[in-house]
């Protein structure tokens, strides 16, 4: 009798500790490491051009020569643009998701809330009135004076948003919505004012920069994206802990050790550095910092410790996919990637609203 | 823990005026007050999220000499009620509090917290899915993760909890008291912002009343809590250790632990 009574130890701890969800994302990175290497063979071994990748392997393999064009297409043209690809992704949605950690809200996205507007004003600021600027300035930016101003412009638009939309440590999400509005407009009025007064050269470059495409990729890019954007990854990985506590309330993250004016200050460096930086490289795309993060946190919960690894893996691997939609879908022709996401991510985006609408009716 | 002259102004209202407030390690002390009195405000104060004029120390020490950090492992705040921005699971929040503490990543803590809070078996629950009440002792939970001794390196740890046990059932609200007594007993110190005269008349040691921002009474409950003083503070005529004829039926918590 007591011992039928009894349940058995092995169930008793299965009963009190649940699965680790930590354990789960850990699973999850290395399924996700998988998939984005399988995305990127995809990316390199089709496009526009019908050369094999498996005969250039096989070739490269026994010591043989190239051809010129398998030259280009595979080194020149695919492989930087993957690369570029793969770390506009981890930005975007590594940004998304510490910037719905820092607004306390999922809808909080970088694309969405005007801080790529402001991003895309400082870039179009820079190729219309850099200029202006002295020679020897100019000679020492370089092509960073791009990327630099569009970080600036990234950073402006985040601190001007969290000013308005938060106060005591409460964001309001309606006044964060409606202010990203407001932003947007505003960048977009001032953007278009500098089109205006553009000459034809720089029309030229801005009709290249604002296509908001990859097709642009070059190994210079990707090594001015590169390092800012890994910095930032990696710099986010370490405020994961303290944007856990920030889940709980502000007062709360400061009585659990965080210093909390120092992390969000770091927070919004961040997500500027690596917003600013992809804008400068791609242009405007939007959703990847909705989607991947919301796809995460339903898969293995929103701890950013495991999250926002795990949102760069996936961030890379679906931005290679949409790429490689907009390259085949109408090839020889390209659709804009950001016509992809939206696509992709504007019905995300609406189901989430559907789902949560505690979230904006406060 | 001491905060001397404590003021405090928001907007043109002020809302602390010159409150000295002592408590002592190995005692419970309670703040009570009617509505509006400026008992949170005191607690708020006291922990460092409202700026105010006076002086604040913590184990003799000036609470501004203290690193985010080094506080976070010697004290730990419940605030009245917590909405989570993400769906974290119970174990997920009470695990931010072990890491926030002394022996962080410890595998067994969380479970021996949330046993102790009386919610063993939720810890793969979602924590925006649970009652009030659930969710404030889980938050319990927590606070008892990050500081789970009462005293450490021998200092007195503290715990600071606003109305701790304003959402729960009275059998909860007996347990919720009793661990804060056995954090008292153990050498720590524990202060609360207390609605309930009765919860507050067991358990604290002392009794601090606050009335529009003043301080109206400070010492051991059986002194403090008079029948002039009260009827004067609540506005409304009350008197102590009084069964007053014909009145059907009353439940005092005394009976459960009598």
């Amino acid at each position: 009798m007591v011992a039928l009574s009894e349940p058995s130890p092995h169930s008793l701890t299965d009963q009190a500790r649940p699965l680790d969800r930590r354990i789960l994302a850990r699973r999850l990175s290395v399924l996700l490491v998988g998939l984005l290497a399988i995305a990127v063979v995809i990316n390199l071994a089709l496009g526009a051009s019908d050369i094999s990748l498996w005969g250039a392997l096989g070739k490269l393999l026994s010591g043989e020569e190239l051809t010129t064009l398998e030259r280009v297409v595979l080194w020149d043209i695919r492989l930087p643009r993957i690369i570029l690809c793969v770390l506009v992704g981890a930005a975007l949605a590594v940004s998304g998701a510490v910037m719905q950690g820092l607004f306390r809200n999922p809808l909080a996205d970088p694309g969405l809330v005007g801080v790529g507007a402001g991003a895309g004003l400082g870039a179009i600021i820079s190729i219309v009135l850099g200029g202006l600027l002295p020679v020897g300035l100019q000679s020492l930016f370089g092509s960073y004076v791009t990327p630099v101003a569009a970080f600036v412009g990234g950073w402006g638009s985040t601190l001007v948003l969290y000013r308005v939309s938060t106060r005591g440590g409460r964001t309001s999400v309606a006044t964060m919505l409606l202010a990203g509005i407001a932003l947007g407009a505003l960048a977009g009025a001032v953007s278009g004012i500098l089109v205006y007064m553009a000459d034809d050269q720089q029309l030229r470059d801005l009709t290249f920069w604002s296509m908001g495409s990859l097709a642009g990729a070059t190994w210079e890019k990707s090594m001015i994206a590169g390092p800012v954007i890994l910095l930032a990854i990696a710099g986010s990985t370490w405020l994961a802990h303290g944007l856990n506590c920030l889940a709980l309330g502000e007062a709360a993250a400061a009585h659990m050790g965080i210093p909390v004016q120092r992390m969000k200050n770091a927070a919004i460096f961040s997500v500027a550095a690596a917003t600013g930086v992809a804008v400068a490289a791609t242009g405007g795309i939007g959703f990847v910092g909705i989607v991947v993060p919301h796809v995460l946190r339903l898969a293995t919960g929103p701890d950013h410790g495991t999250l926002l690894p795990n949102a760069a893996l996936l961030g890379g691997a679906l931005l290679l996919g949409a790429d490689l939609i907009s390259r085949t879908i109408i090839a020889p022709a390209e659709l804009p990637i950001g016509i992809v996401t939206a696509v992709l991510g504007a019905p995300v985006f609406l189901w989430i609203l559907l789902k949560r609408r505690g979230l904006v009716d406060q | 823990m001491h905060a001397d002259h404590i003021s405090l102004t928001i907007g043109k209202k002020q809302i602390l005026d010159d409150v000295c407030f002592t408590a002592r390690p190995g005692e419970v002390s309670a703040i009570v007050g009617p509505n509006g009195s400026g008992k949170s405000t005191l607690l708020k104060a006291m922990v460092g999220e409202l700026p105010c004029d006076g002086d604040l120390t913590l184990n003799g020490r000036s609470l501004q000499g203290y690193k985010p950090w080094e506080l976070s492992s010697l004290r730990g705040v419940l605030p009245q009620a917590t909405t989570l921005a993400f769906p974290f699971t119970v174990l997920e929040v009470v695990r931010l509090g072990l890491a926030a503490g002394i022996d962080a990543n410890h595998p067994d803590r969380p479970f021996e917290a949330l046993a102790r809070v009386d919610l063993d078996g939720y810890a793969g629950r979602l924590y925006q899915e649970l009652s009030g009440g659930e969710q404030q002792r889980v938050q319990l939970a927590r606070v008892l993760a990050q500081v789970g001794q009462p005293r450490r390196d021998g200092h007195p740890c503290w715990l600071f909890l606003d109305e701790p046990v304003s959402s729960l059932d009275i059998a909860h609200q007996l347990t919720v008291m009793d661990l804060a007594r056995e954090f008292a007993v153990g050498g720590g110190g524990v202060i609360a912002v207390m609605h309930d005269l009765n919860l507050t008349a067991m358990y604290a040691d002392h009794v601090h009343v606050m009335a529009a921002g003043h301080t109206a009474g400070a010492g051991p409950a059986a002194e403090v809590l008079t029948d002039a003083r009260l009827s004067d503070v609540y506005g409304c005529p009350l008197r102590t250790g009084i069964v007053p004829p014909d009145v059907g039926v009353f439940v005092l918590p005394q009976t459960a632990r009598a």
